[in-house]
């Protein structure tokens, strides 16, 4: 198959796909800004009417990519798997240093939590959009 | 830390060739990363005010000259040389951006956090915490543009350009991210430097 109709094809089959990459993106982007409502209150205890809609519409948006995720046919599960599990390393010990960084500035209580499972969220999110993202590419190969 | 980020492609594409000869970042770089962030936890446990400081200059500096030197030199050049040419400068350009860039930003991040608490600058009622929350946002901003826009894209570049016979129309089309968000984040870059001087010189 010449490669132009094989790349042609490849974008055909990539505009079927669920919008996952969109879906992370949004998530992300929530994640960032509860990040920034943080900063605009420490060191003083956040108001969680305020950071808690954030952290629970990026939570939901990861768990809806996941479901989407698990319907998806004839995909390089392989290949998302692979790049997923070294992606899942470094985000996780990045997360684990930043986690660091905020107990060791004595951040507690419910500030400590929310902090925490925000990221957790990047720390997830980050490796499913970059491997969902790599692993449609290689399913998209001319046979 | 994150030159784990380097034997992504490992799993990937192992099976042809010498030991590391598809690997693509070579292994060696995982040390000089371990150490990068070894300095980066000494440095904020020593409590040392100069210490977190040039954690925060070095790092900082080296990722905004980096972005805009990436974005508005090494990015129009690239553009008017031949796809060969290009395609080669890529192959070693971005397994280096892949774990330099992000062991800078990191570096940038946590003493930049760090520098803020100690100095009181995290303080709502100091004169200088609007300005670090105005940093926030902007790193925000190229946080969401690094990690979700430009990282995957860069990955599967990086994949493709491996492939004996690499899918021109896809690494096109993933190139014009680059291109796309290059003024957000010259923008942004700017906008840190203007942040940065003005908060180095309010006391």
């Amino acid at each position: 198959m010449p490669e132009n109709s094989a790349s042609s094809a490849a974008s055909r089959t990539a505009s079927k796909l669920p919008p996952i990459e969109a879906i992370a993106v949004a998530s992300m982007a929530l994640i960032l800004a509860g990040g920034v409502i943080f900063a605009s209150y420490l060191p003083r205890q956040v108001s969680m009417v305020q950071i808690v809609p954030f952290v629970a519409a990026a939570w939901g948006l990861i768990l809806v990519n996941l479901g989407l995720l698990s319907r998806l046919k004839g995909y390089a599960w392989g290949t998302f798997f692979r790049v997923l599990r070294w992606l899942l390393l470094v985000y996780l010990t990045e997360a684990a240093m930043f986690e660091f960084i905020v107990v060791y500035n004595h951040a507690r209580g419910r500030t400590l939590v929310m902090l925490t499972i925000m990221l957790a969220a990047f720390a997830v999110n980050i490796p499913l959009l970059v491997s969902y993202f790599v692993g449609r590419y290689r399913s998209l190969e001319p046979s | 830390v994150v030159a784990a980020e380097a034997t992504i492609a490992t799993g990937v594409e192992r099976g042809r060739g010498g030991r590391f000869s598809n690997w693509v970042v070579h292994p060696a770089v995982v040390p000089v990363v371990l150490v990068a962030a070894a300095l980066m936890l000494a440095a904020v446990v020593s409590k040392k005010a100069w210490a977190v400081d040039f954690l925060h200059v070095v790092c900082g500096a080296a990722w905004t000259t980096v972005d805009l030197f990436m974005g508005f030199v090494i990015g129009p050049i690239m553009g008017r040389m031949p796809i060969p040419a290009r395609m080669e400068l890529s192959k070693r350009l971005m397994p280096v951006m892949l774990v330099l860039m992000p062991t800078l930003v990191v570096g940038t991040l946590v003493g930049g956090w760090q520098l803020a608490g100690m100095s009181g600058n995290l303080d709502t009622s100091s004169q200088a915490h609007p300005y670090v929350v105005a940093a926030v946002v902007v790193v925000a901003v190229m946080a969401l543009i690094a990690l979700a826009i430009l990282e995957p894209a860069n990955l599967v570049i990086l994949l493709e350009l491996r492939r004996p016979q690499p899918r021109g129309e896809i690494i096109g089309t993933l190139m014009k991210r680059f291109i796309y968000t290059s003024g957000v984040t010259g923008a942004m870059q700017v906008a840190t430097l203007i942040l940065m001087t003005r908060l180095a010189t309010l006391h």
